[in-house]
C-alpha cells in the first residue's frame, strides 16, 4: 500500500513515515501543500494522510483540488485544532475522515487501514480468502488457523493482493504501490517474491491461488 | 486621506444648497422683474403714442400739424431720454420731437398701418427701446396718408431702475441667506451635540473614569451606545474567560506534571505505563481548555444561522466517518430553525451533541428542530433534540458533563469531554443542554436556547 503523508512539522512526518513504513507500507513524504499537491496527483497513492494546517496551500485546499483533479484514493486528515466547522468543510472538500493532534499512532493507523479497506469495498479488519486470513490490526496472517510467517515485503504483497482478490494485478502495479519513490526498483524482485509468497501460502502446491498471467500480471483468485 | 468630519460635511452641504437655491432665486426673481418692467415700458411708450395721434392734425397738403403743447414735456426738453418722431410711408422724417435735436433716428424704419413694434436697439440694457405704431390717415376726398409715429426711449432710466431693484433684492437675498446659515449652524450643533456627549464618554471609559456609556440618548445614537456597551460588557467577559480557562488550564496540567516529576525509573514498565497515562491525560486537558477558550468570542451582532442546514453538513461528514456503522437518521426538522450566534459555536456544539449519538446508537438517530416564542419573535427560540436508540447515557457521565461548573478536567472519563464543551458552548448563549431518556431507548441531549430580544 502506498501512502502519502502531507505534514510540515519534519519530527511528525518522519515518525509518521518511520512507523507506517515498519508496518509495511510504502511512504512518499511531502513538507507542504505544494509538494503534497504533486505527488497527490502524480503518484499512484492508495490513502493520503493530510495536515490542514499547511504552508503555501492550505489542507483544504489541497484536498479540493485534488479531488477536481480526479483523484479517488481516500483521505484521512490531520489537524491541531480540532474545530467542528473545519472537520465539516474538511470532509466536504472530499476528505474521508479526520483525526485530531495529539493521536496514538495506534489510532492512526487503524483509521488508515479502515478506510483502505471500506474503499477496496471490504467491511472486515480480517480479511479472508478461502482458507487465507490477514489481519490488518495484527498483520497477523493464518493459512487454515495456521500462523503464516511472511518477511515485512511479503506481507505488503500478499496485504495488495488480498485487496485485489479476482482482479488482474500487473508487475507495474504492484511495484508502483510496493515501493515508494525513494526505494530501488526492481520488478524482478517482484517475481522473487511472489514465488516465495506462493511457496508459503500453499507449499503442496495444490489450490495455487497466485495464477500468472503471461505478459499481464498476476492474479490472486478467489478460493472456495 | 482623512474624511471630512460630520460637522464639516453638513455645514458644506447646507451651505451648497443656500447658496445655490438663493442663487436661483434671484436670477428667476431678476428676471422676471425685467420683463415685466418691459412691459410696463412697453404699455407707457404706447399711451404716449396714442396721445401724440390725438394731438396731431393733417393738413390737407399731407404737412403734419403738431401743437407746440404736448402732455409729454420730456418730448420739448433737449435730450431728456425720451424722443418722438412721425415717419412717412418713405421712411422720411415728417416731424420729430425737439428733444431728440442732434440725435440720429435714422435707423427707424416705418410699418405698415395698423402694425405696432416694440423693440430694443441692442441686448442688455445699453439700447435705448422704440415703441413704433403705423397708422393710416384718411382726409377728407377720401385721400389717404400713412404715417408710422414712434417713440423711443433711452435706457438710462429702465437701468436705474432696474438697478435699484436688483440692490434690494441682493440685499434682502442676502440677509435671508444669512440668517438660513446661522440657523443651520445652530440646528447643526443642537443634533450633533449627543455625539459629541458620547465621545467624551468614551473618552471616559477609555481612561478608566466611567465603566460604560450611561447618558440618555436619542433613539439613533441610543441604539448604538447600547451596543457598545454590550461590546466593552463581552470584551469584559472574554477577558475574564480567558483569565480563567489559562489559570484552569496552569491548574490542571500541574498534578499530571508532578506525577511525571516523581517518576524515578521511566525504563520500568510501571513507570511508563503512568508517563503514558498522565501525558495523555495533559492531551486532554489541554484540547479540552483549547476548545473551552478558542470557541467563538461575543459579538454584538449575529446574522442567522441556519441551523438545519449545519445538521445536515454535520451528518454529511459523520456518514463518511461512520461508513462502516449504518445509522439511519430521521429528521423533523421546522423551516426557519434560526440559530443567532457564532456559525462556529454552532458546529461546535451540534457537532459534539451529534458525534456522541453517532458513536452510542445502535442504528437510529432522530433529529429535530422547534421554534419558540410568540408569534412575531424575530431572534425565536429554538429547541434541538437529537436521540439514539443506544445504551443511553451513564448516570456518572451525566454528572460529570451536566454538573454545572464542574472541572471537566478532574474526571474526564474519556467520552465526556464533547458533551462537556457542548455544554459550555451553549450556556454562553444562555441556552441549557440536557439529557433526557430517549422514546428509542437511548439517549436523547436536548439543546434549548431561548428567544432573545435583538439589542
Amino acid at each position: 500500500m502506498r501512502l502519502l503523508i502531507v505534514e510540515d512539522e519534519s519530527a511528525l512526518r518522519s515518525q509518521l513515515t518511520e512507523r507506517f513504513r515498519k508496518n509495511g507500507f510504502a511512504v512518499d513524504e511531502a513538507r507542504d501543500g505544494e509538494e503534497g499537491l504533486y505527488f497527490g496527483k502524480e503518484y499512484p497513492v492508495d490513502i493520503a494522510v493530510i495536515d490542514l494546517g499547511l504552508p503555501k496551500i492550505g489542507g483544504i485546499e489541497v484536498i479540493r483540488q485534488l479531488r477536481e483533479s480526479g483523484v479517488n484514493y481516500p483521505i484521512l486528515i490531520l489537524t491541531a485544532r480540532s474545530r467542528w466547522q473545519e472537520k465539516v468543510e474538511g470532509l466536504e472538500a472530499g476528505a474521508d475522515d479526520y483525526l485530531a493532534k495529539p493521536f496514538h499512532f495506534e489510532e492512526l493507523q487503524a483509521r488508515v487501514s479502515a478506510l483502505i479497506r471500506r474503499s477496496a469495498g471490504q467491511s472486515n479488519p480480517v480479511l479472508e480468502n478461502g482458507p487465507i486470513a490477514l489481519d490488518t490490526r495484527t498483520q497477523d496472517v493464518t493459512v487454515s488457523g495456521q500462523p503464516l510467517d511472511l518477511t515485512a515485503f511479503e506481507y505488503r504483497l500478499l496485504y495488495y493482493l488480498m485487496l485485489n482478490v479476482g482482479k488482474v494485478v500487473s508487475k507495474m502495479e504492484l511495484t508502483e504501490h510496493l515501493y515508494d519513490e525513494d526505494a530501488d526498483r526492481d520488478s524482478n524482485v517482484i517475481e522473487v517474491f511472489i514465488g516465495r509468497l506462493r511457496k508459503k501460502i500453499d507449499p503442496e502446491g495444490a489450490v495455487n491461488p497466485i495464477e500468472t498471467l503471461r505478459g499481464r500480471g498476476y492474479r490472486f483468485t478467489a478460493i472456495d | 486621506m482623512t474624511t471630512l468630519s460630520l460637522r464639516h460635511r453638513l455645514l458644506l452641504a447646507a451651505t451648497i444648497t443656500v447658496t445655490a437655491f438663493l442663487g436661483l432665486a434671484g436670477f428667476a426673481l431678476d428676471k422676471a422683474f425685467i420683463s415685466s418692467a418691459k412691459e410696463s415700458l412697453r404699455h407707457e411708450l404706447k399711451a404716449q403714442v396714442i396721445a401724440l395721434l390725438t394731438a396731431i392734425e393733417v393738413e390737407p397738403d399731407g404737412s403734419l400739424l403738431v401743437p407746440a403743447e404736448l402732455p409729454e414735456s420730456r418730448l420739448f426738453n433737449m435730450q431728456s431720454g425720451l424722443y418722438a418722431t412721425i415717419l412717412k410711408s418713405d421712411g422720411s422724417q415728417s416731424w420729430t420731437s425737439r428733444s431728440a435735436m442732434g440725435i440720429d433716428l435714422g435707423f427707424l424704419q416705418p410699418l405698415q398701418p395698423g402694425r405696432e413694434q416694440f423693440e430694443q436697439m441692442s441686448q442688455g440694457l445699453q439700447g435705448p427701446f422704440y415703441f413704433g405704431f403705423g397708422v393710416s390717415w384718411e382726409l377728407e376726398g377720401n385721400e389717404v396718408f400713412e404715417l408710422t409715429l414712434i417713440l423711443v426711449e433711452d435706457s438710462d432710466r429702465m437701468a436705474q431702475f432696474v438697478g435699484s431693484y436688483r440692490r434690494d433684492l441682493f440685499l434682502w437675498l442676502g440677509l435671508a441667506g444669512v440668517l438660513l446659515l446661522i440657523m443651520q449652524l445652530v440646528t447643526l450643533r443642537w443634533g450633533l451635540t449627543p455625539l459629541a456627549r458620547v465621545s467624551r464618554e468614551i473618552d471616559k471609559i477609555e481612561h478608566g473614569q466611567q465603566e460604560k456609556i450611561e447618558g440618555r440618548y436619542p433613539g439613533e445614537i441610543a441604539q448604538l451606545s447600547s451596543r457598545i456597551n454590550i461590546f466593552i460588557e463581552n470584551e469584559r467577559k472574554n477577558l475574564e474567560r480567558y483569565r480563567n480557562t489559562l489559570g484552569d488550564l496552569a491548574h490542571s496540567l500541574k498534578t499530571p506534571l508532578a506525577v511525571i516529576k516523581g517518576l524515578d525509573d521511566t525504563s520500568k514498565e510501571k513507570d511508563q505505563t503512568l508517563l503514558v497515562e498522565h501525558v495523555d491525560r495533559m492531551s486532554q486537558i489541554i484540547d479540552y481548555q483549547l476548545k473551552r477558550a478558542a470557541s467563538s468570542q461575543f459579538s454584538i451582532m449575529h446574522t442567522a444561522v441556519d441551523v438545519n442546514e449545519v445538521l445536515r453538513k454535520i451528518d454529511l461528514t459523520l456518514k463518511k466517518v461512520y461508513a462502516e456503522k449504518s445509522v439511519a437518521v430521521q429528521w423533523e426538522l421546522e423551516d426557519k430553525a434560526e440559530f443567532f450566534g457564532d456559525s462556529g459555536d454552532l458546529f461546535e456544539f451540534l457537532g459534539n451533541i451529534f458525534e456522541n449519538a453517532y458513536k452510542f446508537c445502535n442504528e437510529k438517530i432522530h433529529v429535530q428542530t422547534r421554534r419558540f416564542g410568540d408569534a412575531q419573535c424575530v431572534h425565536c427560540g429554538l429547541e434541538i433534540r437529537i436521540e439514539d436508540d443506544g445504551a443511553g447515557i451513564s448516570s456518572d457521565l451525566k454528572d460529570a458533563v451536566f454538573k454545572r461548573g464542574a472541572r471537566i478536567d478532574q474526571q474526564i472519563p474519556g467520552q465526556g469531554i464533547g458533551l462537556a464543551v457542548a455544554q459550555e458552548v451553549v450556556s454562553r448563549y444562555e441556552g441549557s443542554l440536557t439529557t433526557e431518556k430517549s422514546r428509542f431507548g437511548g439517549a436523547a441531549l436536548v439543546v434549548t436556547i431561548p428567544p432573545s430580544v435583538p439589542v
